[in-house]
């Protein structure tokens, strides 16, 4: 049951996925079959994850820019 | 029986006078009436119970044109004042009898000094009488209005003391305004004191914060209906002030004692006015300067004041939003830190495991030039684990091979 970003996918959700993925790879326990699968999957997580906190950090910004000018 | 015609009983009358009274005598009387007729005084002499009005005798006198000449020289203007209903004379007359007229006294001569001994009299009991009934000092203790405005003036419209008082009021150099009300009143003669008892109460009953009474001036005519004891109490007991200009050089009026302000002419009640209304303008100039200065030195301070307060709030109320700005910056600033830290660490995270992944993914391992063995689907990573009945599968980057086994080889470490 994977989660795309529209099905209110949460942050910590991806990061499991992503380090689940990751552990997978790394002890080898993946049929070549879903490999591909995996990586492309672990690619959007990772790529999800970045997009999330790069707007995180714009709003954390652009948020206390605002409240810096108002308490002028 | 014998009987006299009235010829010879009036002349043995008229004998007998004669007789009598050879040299003219003085006598004291009260003119009770007077008229003149062709140059000549015809006179009602009386006189009366003491204290009271009745008559206890009474003659007719006559002052002939002669004797009207030798008294008029003798007296002057006094001659108006003594000749006339009313006042006590002393004069010398020669009694005579005529058969056709009866008994007549002709008047040769008056001394003055009676009828002013006798108005003296009267006018210290008037005196005393107003003195006795607190009425001297009456209308004196009314203050005058701080500024004259409306003015009851009584006084007689043919008088010419009225224009000049009404000229000089009115066209006053300081262009002050007054409201004047004429209550017609003889000033003089007869009516004088039931006409200005009239217009006196009149008058106090008007809208007005005074009343003047006013004589013409300039001819000297008599004074003495100003000595009313009724009059003055009337005057006394007036509940406005009352200014008098009756025009005189002689004696004081009694009126004039018991009224607020005494003057001597109409002009002079005018420039009092006008001078009291000037000195209560000065008095308003000078208050207004005073005030003035007080406000403006009181406005300087207060500005001042208001202007630190400003300076000292401005200063305050910038280093309180100054440091209250510092401390919300800090902790902004702080905020901002530890949020974007925390997404740095989770984007290091991230990378990390994208990082693993990367590395760990076979395909770049594949592609570097090694292959991957797989046996039955899985992966083999020990010689141990294969099955040398079934086929090995060999991935490499860009595809399968399939082969047999052969032989095996351990290794031996």
């Amino acid at each position: 049951m994977k989660k795309t970003e529209k099905q209110e996918l949460t942050f910590s959700e991806a990061y499991e996925e992503l380090s689940k993925i990751a552990l997978i790879l790394e002890n080898n326990e993946l049929p070549l079959e879903s490999l591909s699968e995996k990586v492309t999957r672990a690619t959007f997580l990772a790529d999800w994850c970045k997009k999330k906190l790069r707007e995180i950090e714009t709003h954390v910004e652009n948020i206390l820019d605002e409240k810096t000018k108002n308490s002028d | 029986m014998e009987a006299y015609s009235l010829v010879e009983v009036n002349q043995y009358i008229k004998q007998v006078i004669a007789a009598n009274f050879l040299d003219s005598i003085w006598v004291q009387a009260e003119i009770s009436q007077i008229k003149e007729s062709r140059g000549a005084y015809y006179l009602e002499l009386v006189e009366k119970k003491e204290h009271s009005d009745e008559v206890i005798a009474s003659t007719g006198a006559v002052i002939w044109y002669k004797s009207v000449l030798f008294i008029r020289n003798k007296l002057k203007d006094l001659a108006h004042q003594i000749l006339k209903e009313g006042i006590h004379i002393q004069c010398k007359v020669k009694v005579e009898f005529h058969e056709k007229y009866g008994l007549k006294f002709s008047i040769e001569d008056i001394d003055p000094t009676f009828t002013f001994g006798q108005m003296e009299i009267k006018r210290q009991q008037t005196i005393e009488r107003l003195s006795k009934e607190e009425l001297l000092h009456r209308n004196q203790q009314i203050t005058l209005p701080r500024v004259f405005q409306k003015i009851a003036v009584i006084s007689s419209s043919k008088a010419a003391g009225l224009e000049d008082f009404m000229d000089q009021l009115h066209n006053n150099r300081y262009g002050y305004a007054f409201h004047t009300v004429l209550f017609e009143s003889s000033v003089q003669g007869q009516n004088l004191e039931r006409e200005m008892i009239q217009a006196l109460d009149l008058a106090s009953k008007q809208d007005v914060d005074s009343i003047v009474i006013i004589r013409g001036g300039g001819s000297k005519l008599d004074l003495s209906g100003f000595d009313s004891y009724l009059l003055a109490k009337h005057a006394a007991l007036c509940s406005k002030p009352i200014l008098t200009g009756i025009g005189h050089e002689t004696d004081q009026t009694i009126i004039e004692l018991v009224v607020n302000s005494p003057l001597k002419t109409p002009t002079a009640v005018a420039n009092l006015i006008i001078d009291h209304n000037l000195l209560f303008e000065h008095s308003v100039l000078n208050l207004n300067e005073r005030i003035n200065g007080q406000m403006e030195k009181k406005m300087i301070r207060y500005h001042q004041e208001v202007m630190d307060l400003m300076i000292s709030i401005r200063h305050h109320s910038r280093s309180i939003t100054e440091r209250n700005r510092l401390q919300l910056q800090n902790k902004i600033d702080g905020v901002r830190h530890k949020a974007l830290s925390l997404c740095q660490t989770w984007m290091n995270k991230i990378e990390m495991r994208s990082e693993q992944i990367r590395i760990n993914d076979p395909s770049n391992i594949l592609k570097k030039g090694f292959s991957l063995t797989m046996q039955q689907g899985k992966p083999v990573k020990s010689i141990v684990e294969l099955n040398k009945a079934e086929p090995l599968v060999t991935v490499f980057a860009d595809g399968k091979v399939e082969s047999e086994i052969k032989m095996v080889f351990k290794q031996c470490n």
